[in-house]
């Protein structure tokens, strides 16, 4: 096994720098082209529960595209082996008093990152 | 103090005469061996001969190593002694006809040997605590251990003896009293140097290399050394691959990674600080773990028995009491090792190469402890690793016995205060690269000199 081997590390990185874009600016189709396209993704949000990427894409399409810019901190990206990684993030909205916690599972899959798991939930500041 | 290039530089210019930094080595043994125990033998009259010989030499200012006082592990040859390998038996074998070959090759760049050095008994053994000669000690703290089996070259090289010393790695002997003394030493791929004129433990698994004070020393002592040699089957003939050339390229683009795993699993918090600092240093969090590594130790170990066992089976049958009661009861165990066992472990030994050779094609340098610990207490029996008591004196190589057991070259580079209850004893990281490619842990190493990360300074009060 082989953790945080560079080229695979900078791939990951940059999955991940793309997600939070795409994230920020509520581009949806990017989102959904970083989801990986199973029944099996499973994604937590702060609110709901979303089993399947088709229960994952109705939500994002119903979402409001307000209030979503952010600032990460203590951002922790590990690479397990060539085709495997973890992605886990702080993050803080402008004006929220909330501390916000995001964690993926990235998989490499049919040559391209994809998130199949992810966990988002809020503590007290 | 003075290292060995810096001193040879100003023997070449005639600012100092080799004579006198002979006859100053020879003071400074003197006065300070009863502390150490590093020296079995003293070559006072060959040493200032010698020395003489070199400052009125016609070559002098060419001599790479102009008057360095240097010193070898008494497995080595010198001519008119008997190689005692840290035996009472071989005190009756026939005096040596010349000197070894690394011994050759040193003195013809104008180095001058001056003595002889403790070892475990047959170089088997992580501690040299010798019942014949008695324990070597610990420069940085008398009561404890150097390591072994050459605990005399990293305690004489410690203790301000000599800037150079050589000794031998069959499965940690170089690396282990290096991590325990706190001086750099090198492991080089197994067929680098040639082994003519030294007394063998395991032909198959048998390394030589030297011990110094500075990274430059030790990559201007290694280079000196290499070059084909006929006489000793294993080696590997290539030609000399100077490294002291390509020292100041620092880390540049090479790949670091730390070995997890066993290497992380069986060490106590003292070696994980010292790993830890130094993949900080060199800025990687990336981590490796290697296949089935506690097997490759099994075959190291196997190997061991069963060529070690045969070498002395004849000494065994005959007189075994007259070995050290520390190796006596492991040999005769040896003896009787079955064959199969040792066939086995080098198709294992094998495999593992393979394996490994794979792991290099995506990186240059693997970091991993030398020792478990810091040095421990002459006498001490066990450790508590991972949550095992284990034998002391042979637990302290589990981290290089599966690194040698496929040759490859190591560097090992001292840290200092990482055990708080004893901040001021070394301990060793063992810097790994793939076959031949000695350059690549030497420049990594030379790079945590640089940095301040890593030194090998002489022993408070010598």
């Amino acid at each position: 096994m082989d953790f945080n081997r560079p080229e695979v590390l900078t791939e990951l990185q940059a999955a991940f720098a793309r997600y939070e874009d795409a994230l920020v600016h509520n581009r949806v189709e990017v989102l959904d082209e970083l989801f990986w396209d199973s029944a099996q993704t499973v994604r937590y949000g702060v609110g709901e529960n979303l089993y399947g990427i088709d229960a994952i894409r109705a939500f994002r399409q119903a979402r409001s595209a307000a209030g979503l810019a952010r600032t990460l901190q203590r951002t922790v990206i590990t690479t397990y082996g060539d085709d495997f990684g973890t992605a886990m993030t702080e993050f803080r909205r402008e004006g929220g008093d909330k501390l916000g916690r995001q964690s993926q599972t990235w998989c490499r899959i049919d040559g391209r990152w994809v998130v199949v798991a992810a966990h988002v939930s809020l503590m007290p500041a | 103090m003075i290292g060995a290039t810096a001193l040879a530089a100003s023997v070449r210019d005639g600012s100092r005469r080799a004579a006198d930094v002979v006859q100053q080595a020879l003071e400074r043994i003197a006065a300070t061996d009863a502390k150490v125990n590093a020296f079995t033998s003293v070559l006072a009259e060959r040493a200032l001969k010698r020395a003489k010989i070199i400052d009125l030499h016609p070559r002098r200012e060419r001599m790479r190593l102009a008057g360095v006082p240097f010193a070898v592990k008494n497995l080595f040859d010198i001519a008119a002694l008997p190689t005692l390998a840290g035996s009472k038996i071989e005190r009756d074998a026939a005096p040596a006809a010349r000197d070894a070959v690394l011994v050759r090759r040193l003195e013809a760049e104008g180095a001058v040997l001056v003595g002889a050095l403790n070892m475990d008994e047959y170089a088997y053994g992580f501690s040299t605590e010798n019942t014949h000669y008695g324990a070597t000690r610990n420069p940085h703290d008398p009561t404890r251990i150097s390591g072994g089996s050459s605990g005399g070259s990293a305690a004489a090289v410690a203790a301000g003896q000599v800037p150079i010393a050589l000794g031998s790695d069959t499965n940690g002997s170089i690396r282990v009293p290096a991590s325990l003394c706190g001086t750099f030493g090198l492991k080089p791929t197994f067929g680098r140097l040639p082994r003519t004129g030294s007394y063998p433990f395991v032909a198959s698994l048998d390394h030589l290399g030297p011990f110094a004070r500075y990274v430059a020393d030790l990559t201007l002592c290694y280079d000196l050394m290499q070059g084909p040699e006929r006489h000793d089957p294993a080696c590997a003939q290539r030609d000399i691959e100077a490294v002291s050339p390509l020292l100041d390229q620092g880390v540049g683009a090479l790949r670091v990674a730390v070995l997890g795993g066993w290497f992380r699993e069986m060490a106590l918090p003292e070696a994980l600080a010292a790993v830890d600092a130094v993949a900080q240093g060199l800025g990687t969090t990336r981590l490796i773990e290697l296949p089935e590594v506690a097997r490759a130790r099994a075959a190291a170990f196997l190997i061991t028995c069963g060529e070690g066992g045969a070498l002395h089976l004849d000494d065994l049958k005959k007189r075994a009491n007259d070995f050290d009661p520390m190796t006596r009861d492991r040999f005769l165990a040896n003896a009787l090792v079955p064959a199969a066992w040792v066939v086995q472990a080098q198709r294992t030994r094998h495999w593992f190469a393979r394996r490994v050779a794979r792991v290099f094609e995506t990186v240059d340098v693997l970091i991993a402890p030398a020792t478990p610990c810091v040095a421990p207490a002459i006498g001490t029996e066990w450790l508590e690793i991972n949550g095992q008591r284990l034998p002391a004196r042979a637990s302290m190589g589990l981290l290089t016995q599966p690194i040698s057991c496929i040759g490859l070259p190591v560097v090992t580079v001292p840290l200092w205060g990482m055990n708080p209850h004893a901040p001021q004893l070394p301990i060793g990281v063992q810097l790994i690269a793939a076959p031949w490619r000695e350059d690549h842990c030497l420049r990594v190493a030379a790079a945590l000199e640089a940095m301040g990360l890593c030194s090998a300074p002489v022993a408070k009060g010598f």
